[in-house]
């Protein structure tokens, strides 16, 4: 099956975060950071040695100076994706595959150049080398500002994702068992259709570059999970959950830890709540948001108009520009006080941990938006000196050997309550509201300004109670409305992470992963939408 | 990597040999994508990637390991087949795996190939832009956008001696252009086989033109309007629909094209009696592979034929255990229009509201087919055939069901592409629509 026919069939429900607490790991789940050094054995790309790669990458960089570059890189990339799906006790698709090459990037008066190939030797460096310096010859005369690169120092490093189960050393049958098993559970319990999917990534690259550096890497993240469907015989209408497993940086662990069976059970039981559920009444509530329903909001409002790319409008050919230009930083007043937002690469599972971006800066942790007020945008060495600054905060990301990098979202989340607050006891002190779990559908503007959201469950609270389930439930207002209406924030014994494979940018279109943690939340006096009365 | 038909027959026969499994099957994809990218009037990344992949798919009975790979040495071929073999061995059966095709297959001529997207150089890529740029700034607008050109080829075979190979060129070329001041804004984009159709001085003007014209919206009240879509607008909206149309989902009680009693809406009256939407590999605008992954031929299909649904799509194996046609996705979607021009449209408008693109479009409920998403680039006021002013943006909820059986009048159809439809050719007219739900107002341009 090609991705983009998977796409098709999911990309509009990225799963989150379960309602169940204490999924990941015991203790703290906020606040913990990789520690650098742990190393993969051995770059597995192909049969070359480091020192074979680091000769190739030293002709790359030596034939873009031959050719006018001011600076080059070279990264040699080999992705592998295993997925694998299941239908009821069937399997539906297993497939397997790397997908190895290299791609050269130079900078030639002032203007980029990019070039790629699958197949990797000497001549076809030197080749594809010459082709991204043709190219950007002829494309600087077009320039009318040079581009500028921050500086960077040189890296000599490796950096793996710390995981404990390689996925990859695990048998397909036992994976096709694992979602059989769950695909057995929730008929059993009851659903008239069960699908469920695993998919695993590891992303193995070498970067090079003219200042010195030679960085290897080696990522791994997965996405699995379960969605039923149960259909109401007699009036014909249907009704589905998935689980709340979400993309992670990590190994099988998640899956092993994961309460997989349990939350299955619970999605059977719930869409068939769901089925007999009132209709919500349209109208002003207050709303407690769940990480699994969080995460993507905060990916769309603070996410993506936070991109310095997109607020210059060099991606307003496609994805948009953003309503947070340039003159609102520092100025805007773009949440309440307790509002926190910060950017960190490093963060433990995150999907866009990493040691170092494909500039080959080295990650770190930021505030983007601090006590409400809006600090700091994401950038690359690229864009760091367009608003002043002389360091990137190492946002570059190529999500192929054969894709140019930009600009790309890190992790990026909500700092928890500083005050001690459970979910409970948030609950308990709402008069008036909708609990909202999991994510569903979602629509923002291109200016991320505008939005409606949907979820999975939606729990009506009426005088500090759950009183039960309520459907058709979307949620609809503007980003900084909403960020402002924000009064409690859940504490740090609340907060998780939800996630997505892939958050779209650029042309031609690439595909990132990331992470956005927070502990539950509440805004108070959101429009509430009846998506059946719309029609 | 660029390969020959006869040099990719050689690949998929090698790769076969190495098999020891029941059977096998090989597709191999290849060749060259360059493209340009500007943004704030200035050229910003660019590229070119040289790839060749290829799909294993071996088979034990009913068990099947697929895997793919990027290196064509013999070592790697190997290894990839043994790979293959290996996971076919640990799946379980899949009771819905089809025995391959055979040889007898006949395809329909297509074709998609032109030296003038194959030999498009950066410079002529560069030369484009450049006139597109120039004109920007000549209009003081700010102007980002992509240009891509591929010379490529797509192929199958199996050790049932089925082969099929089809070489394409494709282009892809859109801008937006926007006003210095933020509050205007509007976009283009299409895509050719034939760089030679790729219009672009008019393509720039009706831009630009759109552009400046969408300049300092005023806001209209949300609700219902007499609305004129776009065809990129359209092209969502016809994309969208017809995305739903799974024959198995519909059988099976999940989707809007159910019956309660027959099963499927095959043969009913969905939409207006002037919708016509069909499928044809050979339309010289929008030419298209003539086979699909499995080699399976592509053809004419009719979807809805005076507003009657005439087919789902469905695969091999739920066409053989509903004793139904097998009907391949479409490759290409053809939506007829009228002789009628776009201005027209507008001239024969008392009151309504003229869209020109569509932009984030989420399904909200699958039973009802209900979309929400978002206008974009440029949304405008119709008052007795005219176009008084801009407008805010709006979202939307709506249906392409509704939005299609409040079809009253078409326009000529043309070749574009919508917000997220990419991966579809669509031939659609602009339409024109009774009641189109707009549900709020956006202040985003």
């Amino acid at each position: 099956m090609q991705r983009r026919d998977f796409l098709k069939n999911s990309f509009y429900t990225c799963c989150g975060v379960a309602i169940t607490p204490a999924l990941l790991e015991a203790g703290s789940k906020y606040n913990r950071y990789l520690l650098n050094g742990e190393v993969n054995p051995n770059f597995s790309g192909s049969s070359l040695s480091v020192d074979e790669y680091k000769k190739l990458c030293d002709i790359a960089i030596e034939t873009a100076k031959k050719n006018g570059a001011e600076y080059s890189d070279i990264r040699i990339c080999k992705n592998r994706n295993q997925r694998i799906g299941t239908r009821e006790d069937k399997v539906q698709y297993i497939s397997d595959g790397d997908n190895f090459g290299f791609g050269v990037r130079v900078l030639v008066n002032g203007t980029w150049g990019f070039a790629a190939n699958s197949v990797l030797n000497e001549s076809e460096v030197i080749k594809i080398t010459e082709k991204a310096c043709e190219i950007a010859k002829a494309n600087s005369i077009l320039q009318v500002s040079p581009v500028r690169l921050a500086s960077v120092p040189s890296y000599i490093d490796k950096w793996t994702t710390p995981i404990r189960v390689n996925p990859f050393d695990l048998s397909i049958a036992d994976k096709v068992d694992f979602q059989i098993r769950a695909n057995n559970i929730a008929k059993t319990a009851g659903a008239n259709f069960v699908n469920s999917f695993m998919w695993f990534v590891n992303e193995n690259k070498i970067f090079a570059s003219s200042v010195g550096s030679f960085i290897e890497q080696d990522l791994y993240r997965l996405w699995a999970r379960t969605d039923v469907t149960v259909i109401d015989k007699t009036t014909g209408e249907f009704e589905s959950r998935e689980t709340f497993t979400q993309p992670i940086g990590m190994g099988y662990e998640y899956l092993l830890d994961y309460p997989y069976e349990k939350d299955v059970e619970q999605a059977v039981e719930h869409t068939k709540m769901k089925l007999k559920a009132p209709s919500v009444k349209p109208g002003k509530r207050d709303i407690i948001l769940h990480p699994s329903n969080l995460w993507l909001t905060i990916h769309e409002t603070c996410g993506h108009p936070t991109e310095l790319d997109r607020a210059l409008g060099y991606e307003a050919n496609y994805a948009g520009t953003s309503f947070m230009t340039t003159d609102k930083l520092n100025n805007l007043k773009y949440g309440s006080d307790i509002v926190n937002l910060y950017a960190d690469k490093n963060q433990l599972n995150g999907l866009s941990s990493r040691g170092y971006d494909d500039d080959g800066v080295k990650t770190r942790e930021w505030d983007i938006i601090k006590n409400g007020k809006f600090v700091n945008y994401q950038t690359t060495r690229e864009l760091a000196p367009l608003v002043g600054q002389d360091e990137s905060f190492a946002c570059a990301y190529g999500d192929s050997w054969s894709s140019f990098p930009i600009q790309r979202m890190p992790n990026l989340s909500l700092r928890p309550g500083t005050e001690k607050l459970s979910l409970d006891e948030l609950i308990s002190q709402t008069d008036d509201g909708i609990y909202i779990i999991g994510d569903s559908s979602w629509s923002i503007d291109m200016q991320r300004y505008n939005f409606q959201f949907t979820g999975q469950e939606f729990w009506d609270i009426k005088n500090g109670k759950i009183q039960g389930m309520l459907k058709d439930v979307a949620y609809q207002g503007n980003t900084v409305d909403l960020w402002n209406s924000c009064d409690k924030i859940c504490d740090e014994s609340e907060y998780e992470l939800g996630g997505s494979f892939f958050c779209g940018k650029g042309e031609p279109g690439q595909v990132a992963p990331v992470s956005h943690g927070s502990s539950p939340t509440r805004f108070r006096n959101i429009n509430i939408l009846n998506t059946k009365e719309q029609i | 990597m660029k390969l020959s038909r006869e040099e990719t027959k050689k690949l998929i026969e090698k790769v076969i040999s190495f098999s020891k499994a029941d059977s096998i099957s090989v597709s191999v994809s290849g060749g060259i994508k360059e493209n340009i990218r500007f943004a704030v009037n200035n050229v910003t990344t660019c590229g070119s990637a040289d790839t060749i992949s290829v799909g294993i798919s071996s088979n034990f009975g009913k068990k099947t390991g697929y895997i793919e790979l990027t290196s064509i040495g013999d070592e790697d071929i190997k290894k990839g087949v043994q790979q293959s073999e290996e996971i076919a061995r640990l799946s379980p059966e899949n009771e819905e795996s089809m025995p391959l095709l055979d040889k007898n297959q006949t395809y329909l001529n297509v074709n998609q190939y032109f030296e003038t997207t194959a030999n498009a150089t950066p410079s002529d890529r560069a030369k484009t832009v450049s006139y597109v740029l120039g004109k920007s700034r000549e209009r003081d607008l700010i102007s980002a956008g992509y240009f891509e050109t591929e010379d490529r080829f797509t192929s199958v075979g199996n050790s049932k001696g089925l082969f099929a190979y089809h070489p394409f060129t494709e282009l892809d070329f859109s801008f937006t252009s926007r006003t210095k001041d933020g509050t205007g804004s509007s976009k283009v984009h299409r895509n050719f086989a034939d760089l030679n159709r790729l219009k672009i001085e008019e393509l720039t003007k009706t831009c630009m033109d759109r552009a400046v014209l969408s300049q300092k919206p005023i806001e209209l009240k949300p609700g219902k309007y007499t609305t004129i879509l776009e065809k990129m607008a359209t092209c969502d909206m016809v994309g969208k629909l017809i995305g739903f149309m799974n024959r198995r989902s519909a059988d099976e009680g999940r989707s809007f094209f159910s019956d309660k009693d027959k099963g499927n809406k095959i043969g009913e009256k969905l939409l207006s009696d002037k919708v016509n939407i069909y499928t044809d590999p050979q339309n010289p605008i929008a030419p298209t592979t003539p086979f699909t992954g499995e080699g399976l031929p592509l053809f004419k299909t009719a979807w809805f034929e005076n507003g009657v649904l005439k087919n789902l799509f469905s695969n091999r194996y739920w066409a053989e255990k509903t004793n139904s046609p097998v009907m391949p996705y479409p490759a290409n979607l053809i939506m007829t229009g009228t002789n009628k021009s776009l201005e027209e449209l507008i001239k024969n408008t008392d009151k309504g509201v003229f869209v020109i693109r569509l932009w984030y479009i989420r399904t909200v409920d699958p039973q009802s087919i209900l979309l929400t998403g978002l206008s974009r680039d440029g949304i405008f006021y119709i008052e007795n055939g005219e176009i008084k002013y801009p407008v805010k943006n709006f979202r939307f909820n709506e249906s392409p069901v509704n939005v299609l059986k409040n079809l009253t009048d078409m326009s000529k159809e043309e070749k574009v592409i919508g917000a997220e439809t990419e991966y579809m050719k669509i031939i659609v007219p602009d339409i024109k629509v009774e009641d189109f739900n707009f549900s709020t107002l956006s202040d985003a341009i």
